[in-house]
C-alpha cells in the first residue's frame, strides 16, 4: 500500500463535540492564544531534542485560533515556506445527523455545494479556482463536511471569497440536483459495486455500529435513499447545519494573519444565520454482540474476510493504545500480519487494518484477502490466535519502538503541505474545539505502553466482541446495499439486529 | 490508523487520487453572473469575485549535480523546512527492458528487495528500514525502477546503507524468489478480475502499441499470470547484473541535506559497485490498427464500465509539448476541462471522468480518454468521449479556454512542488526524459505565453477520432451489441490471458440506447 496521506491525531483532554472556544479569544482581544509550551522534545533531558518532534513544536506555536462575531472560528497557521494557501472550512456535519431513509444525504448535500451560489454560476466554482493555478475538493465523513482549496497564496481572497458566497446562499435547482443524484451513483458504483471486497467492508460497519445508530449507515448511504432523495431536503439541511457557528475556518500557508482576519470578516461576517444545536452524540453501548454475515462479490477472484470491533472513541487513551495494536498487526510488510499471512504462510494477498477515529465509539478493522488456495476458517484462526498473543505478551521494546517510528514519520512527512495541514487542523478545531492538539499528538502517541495496548486488546478486541464479514467470490454480482435485515448472528446471538436508519 | 481511516470512511467530490484534481477552461471571472438570477442590484462589494493577483515567482529548486568515482550520477536537491530527507534510486530501465520475458523487471526489481540484501535476510531487510520508520518500496513503470526511502535526517546514512544493499549486493534467496513469483502470480491474476481499469489497460497498451512483426517494448501493461509463472531466478540475477549498474543509475535526494556532504556518504555507501550502462530496448514505430476495433473486456454482471479512448500522439520530444499539455487541460485535465463539465457535470454519465498523456521516454505519448458509467450508458459514455475528442481535432479551444489551461499547467506548479517526495520525483523525471534541470521552468514560461492561434492549428494533429482504439471494462452480455454502433466489437475474457473471443461485426445503424 502506498503511503497515503501520513497523519495522526492531538492530546489529552476531550472537549466536547463542537464546544465553542470558550478559552479563545476573540477579534477584540487579537493575537492570543499562544500556544502553550509544547511538551519538552527531550523528555528525560538527556538526550538532545529531536528536531522532528521540535519542527512540530514550531508548527504548533505558529497556530493561532480566534472568533470572529457571528460564531466562525477561524484558525491560522502561518508558514510561507511554499507560496501557497491552503482554505479549508470545515462543518460540523456528516452522515451522522441525517434522518431516517436519508442515508447519503450528507454526501450528496456536499455536491451541491459546487454547483453554484449567489454570485457563483454553475461551474464557475472550478474555472475559478482552476484558472488562478488552484485545486479543491470537498469531503463527507461521519462526524463531518469540509470544503476546500490550494491556491498560489495571492489567491486568498478568492478562496475566502467562494467559501463565503456558499455559506451564504446557495443557487440549487432541479436540474443540478438530478445531475448530482446521478454523478454521486456513479460514485457509488465505483468506489462499492464494481471494487473487490468493498461492499464487504460496507456490511461490516453496519454490523460493528449494529448497536450505536449514529454511525450504522456507511457515509455514501443506499441506492434506494439516493433515488428517494428530495430537492427539498437541501434546502433543510443547508438550513440546518450550514452556518458560521457550525463552522471552522482554516487558513494555512504564505499569507499575512492581519490580511487573513481582515478578509474572514469582511467576506463572512455578515452572514448571520441560526441553526439548531446538534444532537449530542451517545455513549459508548456496554454490550455488543458479535455477529457473522456472509458478502458474495462478483468482482472478488478470491475470499476475504473482515474481523470489526467497537471501541471506544479516538484521543482517549485506550484509542491510542488500539490504534498501536494495529499498527502492530498491520503497518508495514514487517508488521505481524503481513509477515505471517502474507510472507510466511503465503495464506493471504493483502492485510489491513485501520481504525476511523470517529468522534464517538469508534470501528477498528482488519482486512484479509486470501490466496487462491487458502481457507478462511485456518485463516481466521491465525488472526485470532495473533491477536491473543498480542493480549497476553507485551510486544518486545524494539518493536514498539519501531511502531513509534513510524508514527513520528507519519506526522513530520503527513504534514509537509498547507493542504494537508489546513484540512487536518480543521478537523481538530471542529471535533476537539482546540486544533493545536494536533501538533502535540506525537507525544500521545510515544508515551504508550506494551502493557496499555495487552489490555486494551483484552477489553476490546476479543472474540466476544468481534464482527465477522466473510466475502465469498461470486460469477456475478450481487446488489450491495446497506442491509435492512438482521444479520447471522455468530456463535449465538442475543439480539441479533441492525438497527437501520434513525437518529439517537 | 488516520492514514487510511479518512480514505475509506470519505466521501468526496471528486476522485482524487493522492493530490486533489487540477483543471483547466474557461470563462474569465464573469462579474455580473448571478447564479440565483437575481438582478444585482446597487453595487454589492461581495457580488464578483476578487481581482487576481500576480502569482509569486517559485523556481524549481536547484539541483547540484555530482558524479562518483564508479559513474553514479548524483541529484541533490536541498530544502531544509523540515528534518527529512527522500531518497530515490532511480535506474534507467523499466517494464521496457523485459525483452522477451514479460513481468521479469518487476519481478527482478522486488526481488532486490524481497529476497534480502547486504547483511540482512528478507525479514531483517524490512525490519531495518521500517524501523527508521521509513517504507522501503521497488517501484517499477515503463523505463525506470525506483527503490525509494523517506527519512528524518538523523538516519540518512543508515538509509543509504539500505539502498546500496538492495542495489548492489541483493542476496537472491531461493525460497523467498518463488514466494514472490507465487505472489505476483495471485496479484495479477486477482487484478485482471477485480479491477476494470487494469483490465482496460491491459488492452489499450496493446492495442495502441501494436507493431505487426514484434512486441513493443510499451505493449504491456502487466505480465500475464503465466508469464510471471515462466521467470526464473536465473532470469532475475541476469537483468540484475545488466540494469541495477552504477552507469544506469542516479541517487537523488531531496530535502535536509546538502550536496557535499551527502555525495561524500554515497561515494563510502556504494563504493565498490561496478558495472556499465545496459544496451537500450528498441523502439520500433508502433502502427495500431488502421481499422476502428472497440475490445470489450468482459466483466460479468458489472453494474459499471470502465470506457478508455486512446490514441497516440507526437513524441514526448515534440518541441510542442507545451502546445499538447494545454490542450490536454482543456480537453480533460480537470474539473474545469471539458471532460469534467461535459460529460459529468452536464450529461451525467460519470463520477471519474478526463483525459492524460502518459510520457513514455520513447515512442509517441499515448493520449487516453476514461469515464467509469453504469452498464447500461456505456454507450453514451463511448459516444461522449468520442465527441469531445473530435471536437478537439476539429474546432479551437476558446483563448478564454487556452488562458485558463495554460495558467492552471504553470501555477498549479506551486502546490506540487510542497513535498520534497515530489521534488526527488520531478528530478528523477528530468533523468528518465533526458530533460536540463531548468527544464519545468522553461516549460512553465512556454505554457503561459503559449499563442491560442499556434496551439489551435496544433490541436488537429494531437486530438481526433481516427486511428483511436477504444476500450470498455463492462459486461459484454449487455453491451456486445449495442457498441457495434461504433465498430467492429472484439470480446476479451480478462480470466483466459486476455485473448480474443467472440467477434461482432459494426453495425452503424444499432441505436445506442
Amino acid at each position: 500500500m502506498q503511503a497515503l496521506g501520513r497523519v495522526l491525531r492531538p492530546s489529552l483532554p476531550l472537549f466536547p463535540l463542537l464546544a465553542a472556544l470558550g478559552a479563545s479569544p476573540a477579534l477584540a482581544a487579537p493575537k492570543a492564544t499562544a500556544t502553550p509550551s509544547t511538551a519538552n522534545p527531550s523528555k528525560d533531558g538527556g538526550e538532545p531534542p529531536d528536531p522532528a518532534v521540535l519542527s512540530l513544536a514550531r508548527f504548533g506555536q505558529g497556530i493561532e485560533r480566534l472568533t470572529i462575531e457571528n460564531g466562525l472560528r477561524l484558525v491560522l497557521a502561518p508558514d510561507s515556506s511554499a507560496k501557497t494557501v491552503a482554505v479549508s472550512v470545515t462543518y460540523g456535519v456528516g452522515s451522522r445527523d441525517e434522518g431516517p431513509g436519508q442515508s447519503g444525504f450528507a454526501h450528496l448535500f456536499e455536491h451541491m455545494m459546487f454547483q453554484g451560489s449567489q454570485h457563483v454560476a454553475k461551474g464557475q466554482h472550478f474555472t475559478l479556482i482552476s484558472e488562478r493555478g488552484g485545486s479543491l475538493n470537498g469531503t463527507t465523513s461521519a462526524d463531518r463536511t469540509n470544503y476546500f482549496e490550494v491556491l498560489p497564496s495571492t489567491e486568498l481572497p478568492l478562496a475566502m471569497w467562494l467559501e463565503a458566497d456558499r455559506m451564504r446562499a446557495l443557487a440549487v435547482n432541479a436540474d443540478n440536483f438530478e445531475n448530482q443524484r446521478a454523478v454521486v451513483k456513479e460514485e457509488y458504483r465505483m468506489r462499492y459495486e464494481n471494487s473487490p471486497y468493498m461492499t464487504g467492508m460496507m456490511r461490516l460497519g453496519e454490523l460493528v455500529f449494529a448497536e450505536y445508530s449514529p454511525y450504522t449507515r456507511p457515509t455514501i448511504g443506499s441506492m434506494a435513499d439516493l433515488d428517494a432523495a428530495k430537492l427539498e431536503w437541501v434546502k433543510t439541511f443547508y438550513d440546518s447545519h450550514y452556518a458560521p457557528k457550525n463552522a471552522v475556518l482554516t487558513v494555512a500557508g504564505d499569507f499575512d494573519r492581519d490580511e487573513a482576519v481582515k478578509l474572514a470578516r469582511q467576506y463572512f461576517g455578515s452572514i448571520d444565520k441560526p441553526v439548531p444545536a446538534r444532537a449530542p452524540l451517545p455513549e459508548m453501548p456496554n454490550q455488543v454482540t458479535p455477529r457473522k454475515d456472509v458478502v458474495h462479490d462478483a468482482n472478488a477472484r478470491t475470499a476475504g474476510f473482515y474481523f470489526g470491533f467497537l471501541i471506544p472513541k479516538t484521543r482517549t487513551p485506550e484509542h491510542y493504545a488500539l490504534e498501536m495494536a494495529v499498527s502492530l498487526l498491520a503497518d508495514g510488510e514487517s508488521s505481524r500480519l503481513e509477515k505471517l499471512l502474507v510472507r510466511d504462510r503465503a495464506v493471504a494477498q493483502r492485510v489491513s487494518a485501520w481504525t476511523h477515529d470517529y468522534v464517538g465509539p469508534d470501528e477498528l478493522a482488519l482486512q484479509i484477502v486470501l490466496t487462491e488456495k487458502a481457507k478462511l476458517p485456518e485463516v481466521e484462526k491465525l488472526v485470532e490466535a495473533e491477536l491473543e498473543t498480542l493480549a497476553k505478551k507485551p510486544a518486545p521494546a524494539a518493536e514498539l519502538a519501531k511502531v513509534k517510528r513510524r508514527i513520528r514519520s507519519s506526522f513530520v512527512f503527513g504534514l509537509q503541505t498547507n493542504l494537508s495541514r489546513a484540512t487536518r487542523l480543521g478537523e481538530y478545531e471542529s471535533y476537539f474545539g482546540d486544533a493545536r492538539l494536533l501538533t502535540r499528538e506525537l507525544a500521545q502517541y510515544q508515551a504508550v505502553t506494551a502493557e496499555q495496548i495487552q489490555q486494551a486488546l483484552k477489553k476490546y478486541l476479543g472474540p466476544e466482541r468481534r464482527q465477522l464479514v466473510e466475502v465469498l467470490p461470486a460469477e456475478a454480482a450481487v446488489t450491495p446495499t446497506a442491509h435492512p435485515g438482521a444479520p447471522q448472528a455468530a456463535p449465538a446471538p442475543k439480539t441479533p439486529a441492525v438497527t437501520k436508519g434513525g437518529k439517537p | 490508523m488516520k492514514r487510511l481511516a479518512s480514505l475509506l470512511s470519505c466521501c468526496s467530490l471528486l476522485a482524487c487520487s493522492s493530490a486533489p484534481v487540477p483543471a483547466p477552461v474557461a470563462p474569465k471571472p464573469a462579474a455580473s453572473t448571478t447564479a440565483s438570477g437575481a438582478a444585482p442590484a446597487a453595487k454589492d462589494p461581495l457580488s464578483e469575485p476578487p481581482a487576481s493577483g500576480i502569482t509569486p515567482s517559485a523556481s524549481f529548486p536547484a539541483i547540484a549535480r555530482r558524479t562518483l568515482s564508479n559513474g553514479m550520477e548524483i541529484a541533490v536537491v536541498s530544502r531544509k523546512t523540515l528534518p527529512i530527507v527522500e531518497l530515490r534510486l532511480l535506474l534507467r530501465s523499466g517494464i521496457a527492458s523485459d525483452g522477451p520475458k514479460p513481468g521479469l523487471a518487476v519481478v527482478a526489481g522486488e526481488l532486490t528487495k524481497a529476497g534480502g540484501a547486504g547483511p540482512w535476510n528478507a525479514e531483517a531487510l524490512l525490519e531495518r528500514a521500517e524501523s527508521l520508520g521509513a517504507d522501503l518500496n521497488v517501484t517499477t513503470d515503463r523505463d525506470s525502477t525506483r527503490i525509494s526511502l523517506g527519512v528524518t535526517t538523523g538516519d540518512l546514512d543508515s538509509a543509504l546503507d539500505i539502498l546500496s544493499a538492495v542495489a548492489t549486493k541483493p542476496r537472491f534467496d531461493p525460497k523467498e524468489f518463488g514466494k514472490l513469483r507465487t505472489r505476483e502470480i495471485e496479484r495479477a491474476s486477482s487484478a485482471a478480475k477485480s479491477s476494470a481499469g487494469y483490465a482496460a489497460a491491459m488492452i489499450l497498451y496493446r492495442e495502441l502499441f501494436e507493431v505487426p512483426t514484434a512486441i513493443h517494448p510499451y505493449a504491456r501493461y502487466d505480465a500475464l499470470p503465466s508469464e510471471l509463472a515462466a521467470l526464473t531466478l536465473a532470469d532475475c540475477k541476469a537483468w540484475h547484473k545488466q540494469h541495477m549498474t552504477p552507469k544506469n543509475a542516479v541517487l537523488i535526494a531531496s530535502g535536509d541535506v546538502d550536496a557535499d556532504a551527502f555525495a561524500k556518504a554515497a561515494e563510502r555507501a556504494f563504493a565498490g559497485w561496478r558495472g556499465e550502462k545496459p544496451e537500450e530496448p528498441r523502439f520500433s514505430e508502433p502502427m495500431p490498427d488502421a481499422e476502428r476495433h472497440l475490445y470489450l473486456v468482459d466483466r460479468p454482471g458489472s453494474g459499471q464500465a470502465q470506457v478508455l479512448v486512446g490514441r497516440l500522439g507526437p513524441a514526448r520530444q515534440t518541441p510542442s509539448w507545451p502546445s499538447l499539455a494545454v490542450l490536454n487541460q482543456v480537453l480533460g485535465g480537470g474539473v474545469a476541462g471539458r471532460l469534467f463539465l461535459d460529460v459529468r457535470e452536464k450529461r451525467s454519465l460519470a463520477y471519474s471522468t478526463g483525459s492524460s498523456i502518459e510520457e513514455p521516454a520513447h515512442s509517441p505519448v499515448p493520449i487516453v480518454l476514461s469515464a467509469g458509467t453504469q452498464t447500461g450508458k456505456a454507450p453514451q459514455a463511448v459516444q461522449a468521449l468520442l465527441e469531445n475528442l473530435d471536437r478537439m481535432g476539429k474546432s479551437a479551444p476558446s483563448p478564454a479556454e487556452i488562458e485558463t489551461a495554460s495558467r492552471y499547467l504553470s501555477d498549479s506548479f506551486l502546490f506540487k512542488t510542497e513535498t520534497v517526495g515530489a521534488l526527488a520525483d520531478m528530478t528523477a523525471k528530468l533523468s528518465v526524459l533526458s530533460l536540463p534541470d531548468d527544464y519545468y521552468d522553461e516549460y512553465r514560461k512556454a505554457v503561459r505565453t503559449i499563442d491560442a492561434a499556434t496551439a489551435q492549428a496544433q490541436a488537429g494533429g494531437f486530438f481526433g477520432t481516427d486511428h483511436v482504439v477504444i476500450v470498455v471494462a463492462g459486461d459484454a452480455e449487455k453491451l456486445s451489441q449495442r457498441l457495434t454502433h461504433f465498430a467492429k466489437v472484439i470480446v476479451i475474457d480478462p480470466q483466459k490471458g486476455f485473448t480474443p473471443g467472440r467477434m461482432l461485426p459494426m453495425n452503424a445503424a444499432q441505436p445506442l440506447e
